[in-house]
């Protein structure tokens, strides 16, 4: 089962919630593997504070993934240099993508489910990882603000339109902990939208402001560009809670 | 009078060309110059382990770019060090890598430096264009050879300095 992690909006937290929901999934018991296609600015291997991790060659001209905290990882990031911009056409990034999803290119180990972060767009990346052999659906990324709605509807579309089954709707962090409204659209009028669009799962991620939480974690860390290192303890807070919900949602049988 | 400028200019731009052609001859004499510093290092350098872990790795890079000359340059890059190749057989690698004089020597300039990433920031940036059906794979065993190649030059400087 491969699932695309999805947004056409940049900064909504779908790297955050790629990783999250790979967590998710390992704590169901699942094997997990994440493939990070933001080519051009990947930064699944910082969440993953292994940034400084060597691929190996692996059999049959393959790349063999590290393994990081259980989880395989791929991701450009373990190639590019940190301080260069990957300003190669978009023509190259597209076939290497197209090279990447190919069986046999990546040394998978066995897996349950793989999930794909993908770049903020709806061209060139994006369609060719539409193409991946084994996808089966996309959650998408979105948060309650007008600016991301307007991006949340044509990510529906792109997927519509390219008859991808929506899994799943995750409006980030658009409440705190106590549920109060972020941004000046409220939770519901997103979950409207989904509702609409006849996606089955849809799960608000409430911002929190615990230093010790998982998600503050995050994205203090990230902001600050610095590697994160998952905390051991598995955190009990809202979001956890709720990405473990999601992804017994689905992954169970239908 | 016009046709005076018009002769002017005509003459204005065969210096400039010849300039130019000039210019990029110099860059290849360096690029070569480095080129077989590089080697000569590298080979003073290497271990049996560095060529063990690397054999079977082959790339062509291809210079382009040489607009002033009807020269076509082709390095093999392996395990064993970057070298030209002169004739280029095809059958060597399945992929190539084109890439500017003056990329192909930051490249090399960097690897002296002992700089791992240096092909890699080349490919980032889109100076060395990699084609192929395994582009992305062999630009990866690329950029690894040269940082195994850069990590060697490295540790053989401390060692002589």
């Amino acid at each position: 089962m491969n699932l695309i992690v999805s947004s056409i909006k940049g900064g909504v937290g779908k790297t955050t919630v790629t990783v999250g929901l790979a967590k998710a999934f390992q704590k169901s018991g699942l094997r997990v593997g994440i493939l990070d296609l933001d080519y051009r600015s990947p930064s699944v291997h910082l969440l993953l504070a292994s940034n400084h991790v060597e691929l190996q060659h692996g059999p049959g001209d393959s790349l063999v993934p590290p393994v990081v905290d259980g989880i395989a990882v791929f991701s450009t990031g373990y190639i590019w240099p940190p301080d260069k911009a990957v300003m190669m056409e978009d023509d190259l990034a597209v076939e290497d993508v197209k090279q990447l999803i190919v069986p046999g290119a990546i040394a998978w180990p066995e897996l349950d489910i793989l999930v794909v972060d993908s770049p903020p767009t709806s061209s060139g990346i994006v369609l060719a990882a539409l193409e991946m052999p084994g996808l089966t659906g996309v959650v998408t990324v979105t948060q309650a603000s007008t600016l991301s709605r307007a991006a949340f509807l044509r990510t529906l579309d792109l997927f519509a339109e390219c008859r991808i089954p929506v899994y799943a709707v995750i409006c980030n962090q658009s409440v705190d902990e106590n549920g109060k409204q972020r941004f000046d659209l409220s939770v519901a009028d997103i979950e409207a939208i989904a509702s609409e669009s006849h996606i089955p799962v849809f799960v608000s991620i409430p911002h929190t402001d615990k230093r010790d939480s998982y998600f503050d974690n995050l994205v203090l860390k990230l902001s600050a560009v610095q590697p994160v290192v998952l905390p051991r303890k598995e955190p009990e807070d809202r979001a956890w809670k709720k990405l473990v919900e999601l992804s017994h949602k689905l992954t169970k049988p239908t | 009078m016009e046709e005076a400028r018009g002769a002017l200019a005509q003459a204005d731009k065969a210096d400039v060309e010849k300039a130019l052609e000039k210019q990029q001859l110099d860059e290849i004499v360096s690029c070569l110059k480095m080129l077989d510093r590089v080697q000569k290092i590298f080979i003073q350098s290497v271990s049996s382990k560095d060529l063990q872990e690397a054999a079977g790795r082959r790339c062509v890079l291809k210079m382009t770019g040489l607009r002033h000359h009807d020269i076509i340059l082709f390095f093999l890059v392996d395990g064993a060090g970057v070298k030209v190749v002169d004739p280029y057989d095809p059958s060597v690698a399945n992929t190539w890598i084109e890439a500017p004089i003056d990329s192909i020597l930051r490249v090399l300039k960097g690897v002296l430096n002992g700089d791992e990433s240096a092909f890699s920031s080349e490919w980032a940036r889109g100076k060395a264009r990699i084609r192929g059906k395994r582009s992305f794979h062999d630009g990866w065993v690329f950029g690894d050879t040269f940082g195994r190649l850069a990590r060697t030059i490295a540790r053989y400087k401390g060692r002589v300095e």
